[in-house]
Protein backbone atom coordinates (compact mmCIF):
# COMPACT_ATOMS: atom_id res chain seq x y z
CA UNK A 1 0.00 0.00 0.00
CA UNK A 2 3.30 2.02 0.84
CA UNK A 3 4.25 1.83 -2.52
CA UNK A 4 1.11 2.16 -4.26
CA UNK A 5 0.26 5.48 -2.99
CA UNK A 6 3.96 7.15 -3.05
CA UNK A 7 3.45 6.14 -6.60
CA UNK A 8 0.49 7.77 -6.84
CA UNK A 9 2.03 10.46 -5.43
CA UNK A 10 4.78 10.49 -7.40
CA UNK A 11 2.04 10.84 -10.54
CA UNK A 12 -0.16 13.76 -9.03
CA UNK A 13 3.34 16.05 -8.22
CA UNK A 14 4.34 15.26 -12.07
CA UNK A 15 0.71 16.15 -13.35
CA UNK A 16 0.53 19.44 -11.70
CA UNK A 17 3.89 20.08 -12.44
CA UNK A 18 3.27 19.43 -15.94
CA UNK A 19 0.17 21.66 -15.59
CA UNK A 20 1.77 24.47 -13.25
CA UNK A 21 4.88 24.73 -16.46
CA UNK A 22 1.82 24.98 -19.05
CA UNK A 23 0.83 27.63 -16.82
CA UNK A 24 4.22 29.76 -18.02
CA UNK A 25 2.39 30.11 -21.42
CA UNK A 26 1.02 33.97 -20.03
CA UNK A 27 4.72 34.76 -20.00
CA UNK A 28 5.76 34.26 -23.62
CA UNK A 29 2.64 36.17 -25.52
CA UNK A 30 3.48 38.42 -28.05
CA UNK A 31 5.93 41.37 -27.50
CA UNK A 32 3.32 44.17 -26.93
CA UNK A 33 4.94 47.23 -26.19
CA UNK A 34 7.74 49.47 -27.42
CA UNK A 35 8.77 53.07 -26.91
CA UNK A 36 6.55 56.03 -27.73
CA UNK A 37 8.34 58.79 -28.90
CA UNK A 38 6.65 62.32 -29.10
CA UNK A 39 7.86 65.34 -30.18
CA UNK A 40 6.18 68.24 -28.07
CA UNK A 41 6.29 71.90 -28.88
CA UNK A 42 5.09 73.30 -24.92
CA UNK A 43 5.85 77.32 -25.18
CA UNK A 44 9.15 78.18 -26.11
CA UNK A 45 10.58 74.54 -25.17
CA UNK A 46 10.79 71.93 -28.51
CA UNK A 47 10.57 68.28 -26.50
CA UNK A 48 10.59 65.11 -27.26
CA UNK A 49 8.91 62.87 -24.81
CA UNK A 50 9.27 59.25 -24.52
CA UNK A 51 7.09 57.20 -22.86
CA UNK A 52 8.63 54.27 -22.29
CA UNK A 53 7.24 50.55 -22.74
CA UNK A 54 5.13 48.54 -20.57
CA UNK A 55 5.02 45.52 -19.99
CA UNK A 56 2.74 44.19 -17.33
CA UNK A 57 0.49 46.82 -15.08
CA UNK A 58 -0.16 47.65 -12.06
CA UNK A 59 3.84 49.46 -13.23
CA UNK A 60 6.13 52.40 -12.78
CA UNK A 61 5.56 54.47 -15.84
CA UNK A 62 9.01 55.93 -17.03
CA UNK A 63 8.87 59.04 -19.33
CA UNK A 64 11.97 60.89 -20.73
CA UNK A 65 11.60 64.20 -21.53
CA UNK A 66 14.19 65.33 -23.99
CA UNK A 67 15.71 69.07 -24.21
CA UNK A 68 17.86 70.60 -27.35
CA UNK A 69 20.02 73.46 -27.45
CA UNK A 70 18.22 76.66 -25.95
CA UNK A 71 15.65 74.68 -23.93
CA UNK A 72 15.09 76.58 -20.53
CA UNK A 73 15.60 74.88 -17.46
CA UNK A 74 12.15 74.71 -15.66
CA UNK A 75 9.81 72.14 -14.18
CA UNK A 76 7.25 70.39 -16.10
CA UNK A 77 4.46 69.02 -13.78
CA UNK A 78 3.65 65.17 -15.57
CA UNK A 79 0.30 63.29 -14.71
CA UNK A 80 -1.26 59.90 -16.04
CA UNK A 81 -5.26 59.58 -16.31
CA UNK A 82 -7.28 57.06 -16.98
CA UNK A 83 -11.00 57.13 -17.35
CA UNK A 84 -10.95 61.56 -17.09
CA UNK A 85 -9.53 60.22 -14.01
CA UNK A 86 -5.67 61.00 -12.62
CA UNK A 87 -3.86 58.25 -10.56
CA UNK A 88 -0.64 59.03 -10.51
CA UNK A 89 1.45 62.95 -11.10
CA UNK A 90 4.89 63.65 -11.02
CA UNK A 91 7.43 66.40 -11.77
CA UNK A 92 10.72 66.54 -14.46
CA UNK A 93 13.36 69.26 -13.81
CA UNK A 94 14.80 70.13 -16.45
CA UNK A 95 18.32 71.81 -16.22
CA UNK A 96 20.14 73.52 -18.28
CA UNK A 97 22.04 71.57 -20.21
CA UNK A 98 20.20 69.76 -23.08
CA UNK A 99 20.06 66.10 -22.44
CA UNK A 100 17.41 63.41 -21.45
CA UNK A 101 15.40 63.97 -18.03
CA UNK A 102 13.57 61.30 -16.35
CA UNK A 103 10.15 61.64 -14.56
CA UNK A 104 8.64 58.71 -12.58
CA UNK A 105 4.75 57.66 -12.76
CA UNK A 106 2.52 54.80 -11.70
CA UNK A 107 -0.21 53.02 -14.72
CA UNK A 108 -2.57 50.69 -13.07
CA UNK A 109 -4.18 48.95 -15.16
CA UNK A 110 -3.73 48.44 -19.07
CA UNK A 111 -5.92 50.11 -21.66
CA UNK A 112 -6.32 53.98 -23.23
CA UNK A 113 -4.33 56.06 -21.00
CA UNK A 114 -3.67 60.07 -21.33
CA UNK A 115 -0.60 61.63 -20.31
CA UNK A 116 -0.39 65.59 -19.74
CA UNK A 117 2.35 67.89 -19.41
CA UNK A 118 2.13 71.48 -17.49
CA UNK A 119 4.48 73.89 -17.94
CA UNK A 120 3.22 76.28 -15.83
CA UNK A 121 2.26 78.91 -18.56
CA UNK A 122 -1.15 78.06 -19.03
CA UNK A 123 -1.09 75.28 -21.66
CA UNK A 124 -1.26 71.81 -20.88
CA UNK A 125 -0.15 69.47 -23.15
CA UNK A 126 -2.18 65.63 -23.34
CA UNK A 127 -1.20 62.59 -25.28
CA UNK A 128 -3.08 59.88 -25.74
CA UNK A 129 -1.42 56.56 -25.18
CA UNK A 130 -2.37 52.72 -24.80
CA UNK A 131 -0.75 50.54 -22.22
CA UNK A 132 -1.28 47.28 -23.60
CA UNK A 133 -2.31 43.78 -21.65
CA UNK A 134 -0.63 40.85 -21.94
CA UNK A 135 -2.91 38.81 -24.74
CA UNK A 136 -2.53 35.03 -24.83
CA UNK A 137 -3.80 34.07 -28.48
CA UNK A 138 -5.96 31.73 -29.15
CA UNK A 139 -3.99 29.08 -30.96
CA UNK A 140 -1.26 29.76 -28.21
CA UNK A 141 -3.56 28.09 -25.74
CA UNK A 142 -4.71 25.14 -28.14
CA UNK A 143 -0.83 24.62 -28.43
CA UNK A 144 0.53 24.70 -25.00
CA UNK A 145 -3.16 23.23 -23.14
CA UNK A 146 -3.24 20.33 -26.06
CA UNK A 147 0.50 19.42 -25.38
CA UNK A 148 -0.16 19.88 -21.44
CA UNK A 149 -3.39 17.09 -21.91
CA UNK A 150 -0.92 15.05 -24.23
CA UNK A 151 1.34 14.95 -21.22
CA UNK A 152 -1.32 14.06 -18.96
CA UNK A 153 -3.15 11.02 -21.05
CA UNK A 154 0.65 9.43 -21.77
CA UNK A 155 0.74 9.35 -17.80
CA UNK A 156 -2.59 8.12 -17.68
CA UNK A 157 -1.93 5.52 -20.28
CA UNK A 158 1.26 3.87 -18.61
CA UNK A 159 -1.14 3.86 -15.62
CA UNK A 160 -3.69 1.76 -17.19
CA UNK A 161 -1.34 -0.46 -19.01
CA UNK A 162 0.35 -1.41 -16.03
CA UNK A 163 -2.16 -1.36 -13.72
CA UNK A 164 -5.49 -2.37 -15.49
CA UNK A 165 -6.35 -6.09 -15.61
CA UNK A 166 -6.68 -5.31 -19.42
CA UNK A 167 -3.52 -3.74 -21.13
CA UNK A 168 -5.66 -2.80 -24.45
CA UNK A 169 -7.27 0.09 -21.85
CA UNK A 170 -4.56 1.82 -22.23
CA UNK A 171 -5.42 2.44 -25.73
CA UNK A 172 -8.24 4.63 -24.36
CA UNK A 173 -6.32 7.24 -22.78
CA UNK A 174 -3.17 7.07 -25.66
CA UNK A 175 -6.15 7.67 -28.24
CA UNK A 176 -6.70 10.53 -26.22
CA UNK A 177 -3.08 11.94 -26.15
CA UNK A 178 -2.82 11.20 -30.02
CA UNK A 179 -5.84 13.49 -30.30
CA UNK A 180 -4.03 16.36 -27.60
CA UNK A 181 -1.25 16.54 -30.02
CA UNK A 182 -3.37 17.20 -33.06
CA UNK A 183 -4.85 20.23 -31.38
CA UNK A 184 -1.64 21.38 -29.99
CA UNK A 185 0.15 20.74 -33.85
CA UNK A 186 -2.50 22.23 -35.50
CA UNK A 187 -2.57 24.94 -33.32
CA UNK A 188 0.90 25.60 -33.65
CA UNK A 189 0.91 25.28 -37.42
CA UNK A 190 -2.28 27.51 -37.77
CA UNK A 191 -0.23 30.70 -35.70
CA UNK A 192 1.84 31.69 -38.29
CA UNK A 193 -0.97 32.45 -41.00
CA UNK A 194 -3.75 33.71 -38.14
CA UNK A 195 -4.31 37.20 -39.13
CA UNK A 196 -4.26 39.40 -35.84
CA UNK A 197 -7.27 41.21 -34.48
CA UNK A 198 -7.95 45.02 -35.80
CA UNK A 199 -5.66 46.69 -33.18
CA UNK A 200 -6.60 49.16 -30.57
CA UNK A 201 -5.27 52.28 -31.41
CA UNK A 202 -4.46 51.96 -34.85
CA UNK A 203 -7.30 50.78 -36.37
CA UNK A 204 -10.21 50.70 -33.56
CA UNK A 205 -10.41 53.47 -30.60
CA UNK A 206 -8.90 51.79 -27.80
CA UNK A 207 -11.07 50.73 -24.81
CA UNK A 208 -10.34 49.06 -21.56
CA UNK A 209 -12.25 46.14 -23.52
CA UNK A 210 -10.47 45.67 -26.16
CA UNK A 211 -6.72 46.60 -25.26
CA UNK A 212 -7.17 43.69 -22.78
CA UNK A 213 -9.26 41.21 -25.12
CA UNK A 214 -8.72 42.34 -28.78
CA UNK A 215 -9.61 38.20 -30.16
CA UNK A 216 -13.58 39.36 -29.26
CA UNK A 217 -13.72 41.62 -32.31
CA UNK A 218 -11.17 39.08 -34.63
CA UNK A 219 -14.81 38.33 -36.39
CA UNK A 220 -15.10 42.10 -37.72
CA UNK A 221 -15.87 42.46 -41.30
CA UNK A 222 -14.28 45.66 -41.72
CA UNK A 223 -11.79 45.77 -44.16
CA UNK A 224 -10.93 49.06 -44.84
CA UNK A 225 -10.95 51.14 -41.27
CA UNK A 226 -9.27 54.32 -42.51
CA UNK A 227 -11.42 57.84 -41.85
CA UNK A 228 -12.10 60.99 -43.86
CA UNK A 229 -9.99 63.60 -44.29
CA UNK A 230 -9.67 66.50 -42.00
CA UNK A 231 -10.24 70.65 -42.15
CA UNK A 232 -7.60 72.66 -40.76
CA UNK A 233 -8.91 76.32 -38.99
CA UNK A 234 -5.64 78.12 -37.83
CA UNK A 235 -6.08 80.92 -35.95
CA UNK A 236 -3.32 83.16 -34.79
CA UNK A 237 -3.68 84.30 -31.02
CA UNK A 238 -1.13 84.97 -27.80
CA UNK A 239 1.77 84.55 -29.72
CA UNK A 240 1.60 81.26 -31.73
CA UNK A 241 -1.66 79.79 -33.33
CA UNK A 242 -4.15 77.27 -32.36
CA UNK A 243 -5.15 74.53 -34.51
CA UNK A 244 -8.87 73.52 -35.05
CA UNK A 245 -9.57 70.03 -36.30
CA UNK A 246 -12.63 68.19 -38.04
CA UNK A 247 -13.71 65.49 -39.47
CA UNK A 248 -14.34 66.39 -43.31
CA UNK A 249 -17.51 64.38 -43.48
CA UNK A 250 -19.45 64.61 -40.09
CA UNK A 251 -18.16 68.32 -38.67
CA UNK A 252 -16.97 66.82 -35.10
CA UNK A 253 -13.89 67.70 -33.80
CA UNK A 254 -11.18 65.03 -34.67
CA UNK A 255 -9.54 63.57 -31.46
CA UNK A 256 -8.30 60.20 -33.18
CA UNK A 257 -4.81 61.11 -34.32
CA UNK A 258 -2.28 58.81 -34.48
CA UNK A 259 1.37 59.18 -33.52
CA UNK A 260 3.33 59.77 -37.28
CA UNK A 261 7.12 59.94 -37.39
CA UNK A 262 6.79 61.15 -33.55
CA UNK A 263 4.53 63.39 -33.34
CA UNK A 264 0.73 63.96 -33.64
CA UNK A 265 0.82 67.12 -35.70
CA UNK A 266 4.02 67.82 -38.23
CA UNK A 267 3.36 71.58 -38.68
CA UNK A 268 5.65 73.08 -41.36
CA UNK A 269 5.63 77.16 -41.07
CA UNK A 270 7.16 79.03 -43.77
CA UNK A 271 7.63 83.09 -43.14
CA UNK A 272 6.74 85.64 -45.66
CA UNK A 273 10.86 86.07 -46.05
CA UNK A 274 11.44 81.80 -46.54
CA UNK A 275 11.99 81.10 -43.00
CA UNK A 276 10.82 77.56 -42.20
CA UNK A 277 9.66 76.32 -38.88
CA UNK A 278 9.00 72.37 -38.40
CA UNK A 279 6.67 72.40 -34.85
CA UNK A 280 5.36 69.65 -33.27
CA UNK A 281 1.59 71.52 -31.90
CA UNK A 282 0.25 70.12 -28.58
CA UNK A 283 -3.30 69.07 -27.99
CA UNK A 284 -5.12 70.91 -25.87
CA UNK A 285 -8.37 69.23 -25.90
CA UNK A 286 -10.19 67.05 -28.89
CA UNK A 287 -9.51 68.36 -31.91
CA UNK A 288 -7.60 71.44 -30.65
CA UNK A 289 -3.91 72.24 -31.37
CA UNK A 290 -2.06 75.23 -29.47
CA UNK A 291 1.63 76.34 -30.83
CA UNK A 292 4.16 79.08 -29.95
CA UNK A 293 5.33 81.15 -32.75
CA UNK A 294 9.00 82.96 -31.67
CA UNK A 295 9.47 85.97 -32.90
CA UNK A 296 7.53 86.02 -35.86
CA UNK A 297 8.05 88.07 -39.53
CA UNK A 298 5.01 90.61 -39.77
CA UNK A 299 2.78 89.03 -43.21
CA UNK A 300 1.38 85.89 -44.41
CA UNK A 301 2.53 82.21 -43.31
CA UNK A 302 2.16 79.18 -45.18
CA UNK A 303 0.78 76.46 -42.51
CA UNK A 304 1.16 72.79 -43.48
CA UNK A 305 0.24 70.20 -41.17
CA UNK A 306 0.69 66.21 -41.56
CA UNK A 307 -1.06 64.29 -39.75
CA UNK A 308 -2.59 60.43 -39.50
CA UNK A 309 -6.09 59.39 -38.14
CA UNK A 310 -7.11 56.13 -36.89
CA UNK A 311 -7.39 53.53 -39.88
CA UNK A 312 -4.03 55.16 -41.25
CA UNK A 313 -2.80 57.17 -43.96
CA UNK A 314 -0.82 59.93 -44.16
CA UNK A 315 -2.55 63.15 -45.06
CA UNK A 316 -1.75 66.89 -45.75
CA UNK A 317 -3.43 70.16 -45.25
CA UNK A 318 -2.01 73.32 -46.27
CA UNK A 319 -3.30 76.73 -45.52
CA UNK A 320 -2.41 80.45 -44.57
CA UNK A 321 -2.48 82.87 -41.88
CA UNK A 322 -1.40 86.15 -41.30
CA UNK A 323 1.07 87.21 -38.40
CA UNK A 324 2.03 90.35 -36.68
CA UNK A 325 5.69 90.93 -36.02
CA UNK A 326 9.04 92.37 -36.04
CA UNK A 327 11.93 89.61 -37.00
CA UNK A 328 13.63 91.40 -39.96
CA UNK A 329 12.85 89.24 -43.35
CA UNK A 330 15.51 86.67 -44.30
CA UNK A 331 17.03 87.17 -47.92
CA UNK A 332 17.34 84.59 -50.21
CA UNK A 333 19.61 81.47 -49.50
CA UNK A 334 22.07 80.22 -52.15
CA UNK A 335 22.59 76.97 -53.52
CA UNK A 336 24.67 73.96 -53.49
CA UNK A 337 28.16 74.98 -51.96
CA UNK A 338 29.46 75.16 -48.05
CA UNK A 339 28.00 77.43 -45.44
CA UNK A 340 28.11 77.51 -41.43
CA UNK A 341 24.46 77.17 -39.95
CA UNK A 342 24.65 77.37 -36.28
CA UNK A 343 28.13 77.22 -35.92
CA UNK A 344 28.56 73.67 -37.91
CA UNK A 345 30.02 73.52 -41.04
CA UNK A 346 28.18 71.87 -43.55
CA UNK A 347 28.49 71.26 -47.38
CA UNK A 348 25.39 71.21 -49.68
CA UNK A 349 25.62 69.01 -53.08
CA UNK A 350 22.94 68.84 -55.57
CA UNK A 351 23.06 66.58 -58.39
CA UNK A 352 20.73 67.63 -61.02
CA UNK A 353 18.76 65.12 -62.90
CA UNK A 354 15.49 62.62 -62.82
CA UNK A 355 15.44 62.14 -60.45
CA UNK A 356 17.51 64.98 -58.17
CA UNK A 357 20.03 63.86 -55.37
CA UNK A 358 20.67 66.31 -52.43
CA UNK A 359 23.67 65.83 -49.84
CA UNK A 360 24.20 67.66 -46.79
CA UNK A 361 28.10 66.63 -45.99
CA UNK A 362 28.65 67.22 -42.59
CA UNK A 363 32.21 66.93 -41.63
CA UNK A 364 31.68 64.12 -38.38
CA UNK A 365 30.21 61.30 -37.90
CA UNK A 366 27.87 62.57 -34.87
CA UNK A 367 24.65 62.85 -36.16
CA UNK A 368 21.29 62.34 -33.71
CA UNK A 369 17.83 61.05 -35.21
CA UNK A 370 15.19 63.54 -35.23
CA UNK A 371 11.66 62.05 -35.32
CA UNK A 372 12.95 58.84 -36.20
CA UNK A 373 14.73 60.11 -38.90
CA UNK A 374 18.34 61.23 -39.42
CA UNK A 375 17.17 63.92 -41.51
CA UNK A 376 13.85 65.85 -43.03
CA UNK A 377 13.53 67.49 -46.08
CA UNK A 378 10.62 70.03 -47.00
CA UNK A 379 10.48 71.46 -50.51
CA UNK A 380 8.16 74.22 -52.13
CA UNK A 381 7.58 75.01 -56.00
CA UNK A 382 8.08 76.81 -58.10
CA UNK A 383 8.01 80.26 -56.11
CA UNK A 384 8.18 83.51 -57.91
CA UNK A 385 7.11 86.00 -55.74
CA UNK A 386 6.84 85.92 -51.82
CA UNK A 387 7.65 82.16 -50.38
CA UNK A 388 5.01 82.91 -47.35
CA UNK A 389 2.28 82.98 -49.76
CA UNK A 390 3.39 81.16 -52.37
CA UNK A 391 4.69 77.91 -50.80
CA UNK A 392 0.53 77.42 -49.44
CA UNK A 393 -0.35 77.18 -53.20
CA UNK A 394 2.86 75.82 -54.91
CA UNK A 395 2.46 72.37 -57.26
CA UNK A 396 4.78 70.77 -55.24
CA UNK A 397 4.89 70.28 -51.46
CA UNK A 398 7.14 67.61 -50.73
CA UNK A 399 9.03 66.07 -46.95
CA UNK A 400 11.76 63.75 -48.19
CA UNK A 401 13.41 61.99 -45.25
CA UNK A 402 16.32 60.57 -44.95
CA UNK A 403 16.18 57.16 -42.74
CA UNK A 404 18.20 55.95 -40.24
CA UNK A 405 20.29 52.90 -41.30
CA UNK A 406 17.99 49.76 -39.48
CA UNK A 407 19.59 47.06 -37.68
CA UNK A 408 18.32 43.99 -38.24
CA UNK A 409 16.16 42.69 -35.63
CA UNK A 410 16.10 45.68 -33.67
CA UNK A 411 12.10 47.01 -32.46
CA UNK A 412 12.96 49.65 -30.78
CA UNK A 413 14.00 52.57 -33.12
CA UNK A 414 17.27 54.70 -31.55
CA UNK A 415 16.33 57.72 -29.76
CA UNK A 416 17.96 61.39 -29.52
CA UNK A 417 20.39 60.06 -27.14
CA UNK A 418 22.14 57.96 -29.92
CA UNK A 419 24.70 60.91 -31.54
CA UNK A 420 26.29 58.05 -34.43
CA UNK A 421 24.96 58.81 -37.79
CA UNK A 422 26.01 60.70 -40.41
CA UNK A 423 28.46 62.77 -42.05
CA UNK A 424 26.41 62.58 -44.79
CA UNK A 425 22.72 63.27 -45.25
CA UNK A 426 21.15 62.21 -48.69
CA UNK A 427 17.70 63.12 -50.02
CA UNK A 428 16.14 61.94 -53.69
CA UNK A 429 13.38 63.52 -54.95
CA UNK A 430 12.17 63.98 -58.60
CA UNK A 431 10.82 67.29 -59.47
CA UNK A 432 7.61 67.29 -60.98
CA UNK A 433 7.93 70.66 -63.05
CA UNK A 434 11.07 73.70 -64.08
CA UNK A 435 11.57 75.84 -61.80
CA UNK A 436 12.96 77.61 -58.50
CA UNK A 437 12.47 75.49 -55.49
CA UNK A 438 12.94 76.53 -52.07
CA UNK A 439 14.42 73.46 -50.09
CA UNK A 440 14.99 73.46 -46.23
CA UNK A 441 17.25 70.61 -44.94
CA UNK A 442 17.05 69.61 -41.43
CA UNK A 443 18.98 67.11 -39.35
CA UNK A 444 20.11 67.19 -35.66
CA UNK A 445 23.35 67.39 -34.15
CA UNK A 446 24.78 68.28 -30.22
CA UNK A 447 20.62 68.45 -29.13
CA UNK A 448 20.63 71.22 -31.81
CA UNK A 449 17.84 70.74 -35.23
CA UNK A 450 20.25 72.33 -37.84
CA UNK A 451 17.78 73.96 -40.35
CA UNK A 452 19.89 74.42 -43.76
CA UNK A 453 17.69 76.40 -46.34
CA UNK A 454 18.57 76.73 -50.39
CA UNK A 455 17.26 77.22 -53.35
CA UNK A 456 17.10 74.61 -55.95
CA UNK A 457 16.51 75.33 -60.25
CA UNK A 458 15.45 72.85 -61.95
CA UNK A 459 16.03 73.89 -65.53
CA UNK A 460 14.07 73.06 -68.32
CA UNK A 461 15.42 71.00 -70.55
CA UNK A 462 19.33 69.37 -70.37
CA UNK A 463 20.82 67.42 -68.18
CA UNK A 464 19.25 68.35 -65.12
CA UNK A 465 15.88 67.06 -66.18
CA UNK B 1 -6.61 1.36 0.55
CA UNK B 2 -8.17 2.85 -2.38
CA UNK B 3 -6.07 5.90 -1.52
CA UNK B 4 -4.53 5.12 -5.34
CA UNK B 5 -7.88 5.70 -6.68
CA UNK B 6 -8.72 8.46 -4.84
CA UNK B 7 -5.51 10.25 -5.87
CA UNK B 8 -6.03 9.44 -9.96
CA UNK B 9 -9.82 10.62 -9.20
CA UNK B 10 -8.13 13.94 -8.10
CA UNK B 11 -5.79 13.64 -10.89
CA UNK B 12 -8.32 13.34 -13.37
CA UNK B 13 -10.49 16.33 -12.12
CA UNK B 14 -7.22 18.73 -12.36
CA UNK B 15 -7.19 17.52 -16.08
CA UNK B 16 -11.06 18.57 -16.20
CA UNK B 17 -10.65 21.82 -14.45
CA UNK B 18 -7.63 22.75 -16.63
CA UNK B 19 -9.65 21.96 -19.57
CA UNK B 20 -13.01 23.36 -18.67
CA UNK B 21 -10.39 26.65 -17.80
CA UNK B 22 -8.93 26.41 -21.47
CA UNK B 23 -12.63 26.37 -23.07
CA UNK B 24 -14.03 28.58 -21.41
CA UNK B 25 -15.95 31.11 -23.60
CA UNK B 26 -13.72 34.32 -22.78
CA UNK B 27 -16.23 37.57 -22.24
CA UNK B 28 -20.18 36.37 -23.23
CA UNK B 29 -21.73 39.34 -23.82
CA UNK B 30 -20.78 41.93 -20.94
CA UNK B 31 -22.36 45.22 -20.82
CA UNK B 32 -19.71 47.85 -21.70
CA UNK B 33 -19.23 50.42 -19.40
CA UNK B 34 -17.07 53.58 -20.14
CA UNK B 35 -16.16 56.45 -18.09
CA UNK B 36 -14.59 60.28 -19.25
CA UNK B 37 -14.66 63.45 -17.33
CA UNK B 38 -15.16 66.72 -19.08
CA UNK B 39 -15.18 70.03 -17.18
CA UNK B 40 -17.55 70.06 -13.91
CA UNK B 41 -18.85 66.70 -15.41
CA UNK B 42 -18.41 62.89 -14.98
CA UNK B 43 -20.24 60.96 -17.39
CA UNK B 44 -20.57 57.24 -17.38
CA UNK B 45 -21.72 55.58 -20.30
CA UNK B 46 -23.00 52.08 -20.67
CA UNK B 47 -24.23 49.85 -23.61
CA UNK B 48 -25.47 46.46 -22.95
CA UNK B 49 -24.48 44.30 -25.78
CA UNK B 50 -24.32 47.08 -28.61
CA UNK B 51 -26.39 45.38 -31.47
CA UNK B 52 -26.91 46.38 -35.34
CA UNK B 53 -30.94 47.75 -34.91
CA UNK B 54 -31.93 49.40 -31.98
CA UNK B 55 -29.95 50.19 -29.08
CA UNK B 56 -30.30 51.42 -25.12
CA UNK B 57 -27.76 53.63 -23.66
CA UNK B 58 -27.82 54.53 -19.90
CA UNK B 59 -25.61 57.72 -19.25
CA UNK B 60 -24.83 58.36 -15.70
CA UNK B 61 -23.74 62.39 -14.84
CA UNK B 62 -22.34 63.10 -11.56
CA UNK B 63 -21.24 66.84 -11.19
CA UNK B 64 -24.50 69.62 -11.94
CA UNK B 65 -27.46 68.48 -12.77
CA UNK B 66 -27.96 68.75 -16.90
CA UNK B 67 -30.91 69.97 -18.26
CA UNK B 68 -30.44 67.97 -21.56
CA UNK B 69 -28.55 65.17 -22.44
CA UNK B 70 -28.28 64.19 -25.86
CA UNK B 71 -26.95 60.92 -27.30
CA UNK B 72 -24.82 61.28 -31.31
CA UNK B 73 -24.02 58.42 -33.22
CA UNK B 74 -21.40 58.30 -35.86
CA UNK B 75 -19.88 55.98 -37.94
CA UNK B 76 -16.48 56.73 -37.91
CA UNK B 77 -15.19 54.48 -41.01
CA UNK B 78 -18.34 55.58 -43.28
CA UNK B 79 -18.27 59.44 -42.24
CA UNK B 80 -21.80 59.51 -41.19
CA UNK B 81 -23.67 61.28 -38.26
CA UNK B 82 -27.08 60.36 -37.52
CA UNK B 83 -29.09 62.54 -35.63
CA UNK B 84 -29.14 63.24 -32.28
CA UNK B 85 -31.69 61.59 -29.81
CA UNK B 86 -32.53 62.74 -26.56
CA UNK B 87 -31.62 60.30 -23.66
CA UNK B 88 -34.55 60.63 -21.05
CA UNK B 89 -33.75 61.72 -17.46
CA UNK B 90 -34.88 58.49 -14.95
CA UNK B 91 -33.48 59.48 -11.92
CA UNK B 92 -31.36 62.29 -10.36
CA UNK B 93 -28.21 62.21 -12.63
CA UNK B 94 -29.48 58.77 -14.59
CA UNK B 95 -30.81 59.20 -17.99
CA UNK B 96 -31.57 56.67 -20.72
CA UNK B 97 -31.48 56.89 -24.60
CA UNK B 98 -33.98 54.33 -25.97
CA UNK B 99 -33.88 53.33 -30.03
CA UNK B 100 -30.80 54.55 -30.81
CA UNK B 101 -30.16 52.96 -34.56
CA UNK B 102 -26.79 51.62 -35.06
CA UNK B 103 -27.23 50.19 -38.85
CA UNK B 104 -24.08 48.14 -39.14
CA UNK B 105 -21.56 46.76 -37.69
CA UNK B 106 -17.87 48.31 -36.60
CA UNK B 107 -16.42 51.57 -35.28
CA UNK B 108 -18.65 54.12 -33.79
CA UNK B 109 -18.35 57.22 -31.63
CA UNK B 110 -20.97 58.39 -29.13
CA UNK B 111 -21.05 61.97 -28.43
CA UNK B 112 -22.64 62.42 -25.52
CA UNK B 113 -23.69 66.11 -25.51
CA UNK B 114 -24.17 67.51 -21.97
CA UNK B 115 -25.99 71.26 -21.72
CA UNK B 116 -27.05 72.74 -18.19
CA UNK B 117 -26.07 75.26 -15.27
CA UNK B 118 -22.26 73.62 -15.65
CA UNK B 119 -21.63 74.53 -18.90
CA UNK B 120 -22.15 72.67 -22.33
CA UNK B 121 -19.97 69.97 -22.69
CA UNK B 122 -19.19 66.63 -25.06
CA UNK B 123 -17.68 63.47 -24.15
CA UNK B 124 -16.97 60.82 -26.54
CA UNK B 125 -17.46 57.01 -26.06
CA UNK B 126 -15.79 54.58 -28.95
CA UNK B 127 -18.65 51.60 -29.52
CA UNK B 128 -18.15 48.39 -31.69
CA UNK B 129 -20.89 47.02 -32.95
CA UNK B 130 -20.42 42.99 -33.75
Amino acid sequence: MGTKSKAALLMLLAVLGIALAGGTAHADGAPSGSDIQIAQTLGARELTVIIRRVDVTPSPLRVDVVTHQGTAPGTLHLAVAADGVVTSRGDVVLGAEPGVYAGNLEVGKPGPWELSLDDGSGTTATIPFIVPARVVPPWEKATYGGFVAAGVFLLLALVVGVRARRTAFALIPAGGAVAAIAVAVTGALLSASTPPPPAPGSQLDPTYDNVTDPYANAQLSTVDYSRPPVNLAVEAERGGLTLHLTDGATGRPVDDLLIHDNALVHLVLVSPSGRMSHLHPVRVGPGGYRVDVADPEAGTYTVAAELVRRGGGVQLVRSTVDLTGTAAPVPEPAGAGPRTVDGTPVDLTITPGTPTTITAHFKTQDLQPWLGMLGHLIVAGPITGQPGTDAAKAPTWAHVHAMIPPVAGQLDRPDETVAAYGPDVSYTYTFAAPGRYRIWLQAERGYRVLTIPAVVDVPTTGAGR
Amino acid sequence: MNRPKVLIAVVALIVVAGVTWLLWPAGAAKATTQQAVSGPYTVQFSADAPRIGGNTFAVAVTGPAPDSVLVEPVMAQMGHAFAPVLAVAESSGRFRATGVALPMSGQWEITVSLRGPGGPAQVVFPLLVK
